[in-house]
């Protein structure tokens, strides 16, 4: 399995459009497990991964944040979506779709972890969704 | 020994209109884990806002809240102060309501030194209005309001509180909310202003200052060799950014009296401990007297 075929995979899985989307998206994703995954459980999921995703996976805090949640974890996701729409001309600014930016991240993100479930045993699945947030635990399930 | 309460304590009922995965959460979260650590119970607070997206915080915490026109919760929250100095002063407010709106006040509480903390969710930008470019957006800033980049120079608010007196000036991540907790906590305890400056992305209409940008720039003071009570290494720091960006406290000093320290007439007791005694056992010259030394 290698980088090209992981976006490859996302791609399709998530109707993009291009492969930068769906690299973008890989790479948030990535990112926001990081910050939010002990060690143990990151060096796992790194094993299982081309090393072109592997420098995504690099944290620079020792240790993971313990109020990290999933708000925060979809931060990281739905700064790579594009939220505004068409002129508004109301106030001069642009129409406001952010409200369903939460639920299209999941939707996202949920590509990226059907991706990464393929590529990791069920126990590794267990022990990942062990120490994730809540709520991004039951979207990694539900992948 | 304090006996830390449970953050759920402020949790409350109302609808959160955030974005999702805006930086605002977490900042929700760690005021109400600040309060709950310091034992502080919802009537023993009052969070004074603004207006914008983070302004809405009051009405998502079960505590005495108040949401002032835009730009003034400083000369709210500090006359709150004064009337109850027994009570837990909070400003929560945005980059454009402390710093653009507000930002006289936001220099004349630096100098005056009310015993209160102020936590700003600065986003670089202006959400609730969909995204016009604000006093601490970077210069060159592309918005719908500065379509060729913003011109002027960013607001520094680390530098201008310094300059202007503040006590105790600090910066925290949005994106680290243990230690925005611990921050926020170590400015409710210090007696006098505290700004806490926290690096909040918007995730809806700042593209640029996105979780990863600060990810890769900030760094931590108490990792460090620093002095936060050296005055000239403070300045240093709250010059820099772009390249490193520190969080902890940049500046404290203990030694300088609070505003309510220096009112003569707060000697006698609180106001509203007094009004409500008076209220009980009523001496219209008491009154009188109270009313006169606010004057």
């Amino acid at each position: 399995m290698d980088y090209t075929q992981l976006l490859a995979e996302v791609q399709e899985d998530g109707s993009f459009p291009g492969r930068e989307e769906a690299e973008a998206l890989v790479v948030s994703v990535l990112m926001a497990m990081a910050e939010v995954l002990p060690g143990p459980q990151l060096d796992a999921l790194a094993s299982q991964l081309p090393p072109e995703a592997t420098v995504y996976l690099r944290r620079t805090r020792s240790q993971p944040d313990p109020l990290f949640d999933s708000h925060l974890f979809l931060g990281w996701v739905v700064s790579t979506l594009d939220a505004t729409g068409a002129r508004d001309k109301t106030v001069g600014g642009l129409d406001l779709t952010a409200a369903y930016s939460g639920e299209e991240a999941i939707r996202r993100m949920r590509c990226v972890f059907s991706a990464l479930k393929r590529r990791l045993e069920p126990a590794q699945q267990r022990e990942l969704v062990a120490v994730l947030p809540e709520e991004v635990g039951g979207w990694f399930l539900e992948a | 020994m304090v006996t830390r309460l449970d953050p759920k304590l402020f949790d409350a009922t109302s609808e959160i209109t955030w974005c999702a995965g805006c930086g605002d959460f977490a900042i929700l979260k760690a005021l109400k884990l600040a309060l709950a650590d310091l034992s502080i119970e919802p009537h023993q607070a009052l969070v004074v806002s603004g207006i914008g997206c983070g302004s809405k915080l009051p009405d998502y915490m079960t505590i005495n809240g108040f949401m002032t026109i835009h730009g003034r919760p400083l000369p709210v929250a500090t006359a709150a102060k004064l009337a109850n100095p027994d009570l837990h002063v909070v400003v929560v407010n945005g980059d454009g309501d402390s710093y653009g709106i507000g930002g006289n006040h936001f220099v004349q509480s630096c100098r005056r030194n009310p015993n209160i903390t102020q936590i700003v969710e600065n986003n670089q930008i202006y959400g609730l209005t969909k995204g016009q470019y604000s006093p601490t957006s970077d210069k060159g800033f592309v918005t719908t309001t500065s379509p060729d980049g913003a011109i002027e120079l960013a607001f520094n608010p680390m530098s201008v509180a310094l300059a202007a007196g503040a006590t105790f000036i600090a910066r925290a991540f949005a994106g680290e909310p243990k230690h925005l907790a611990q921050l926020i906590g170590e400015g409710i305890q210090h007696r006098g202003y505290a700004l806490i400056d926290v690096l909040q992305p918007c995730v809806t209409f700042n593209r640029i200052n996105t979780y990863d940008w600060y990810r890769k720039r900030i760094y931590h003071l108490e990792e460090e060799a620093y002095d936060p009570t050296n005055r000239e290494a403070a300045w240093q720091k709250a010059h820099e950014w772009e390249e490193r960006i520190p969080l902890g406290v940049l500046y404290r000093t203990d030694e300088l009296p609070t505003y309510e320290d220096q009112v003569p007439t707060l000697a006698d007791g609180s106001p509203v401990s007094r009004i409500i005694e008076l209220s009980r056992n009523p001496r219209p010259q008491q009154y009188e007297s109270l009313k006169e030394g606010f004057l």
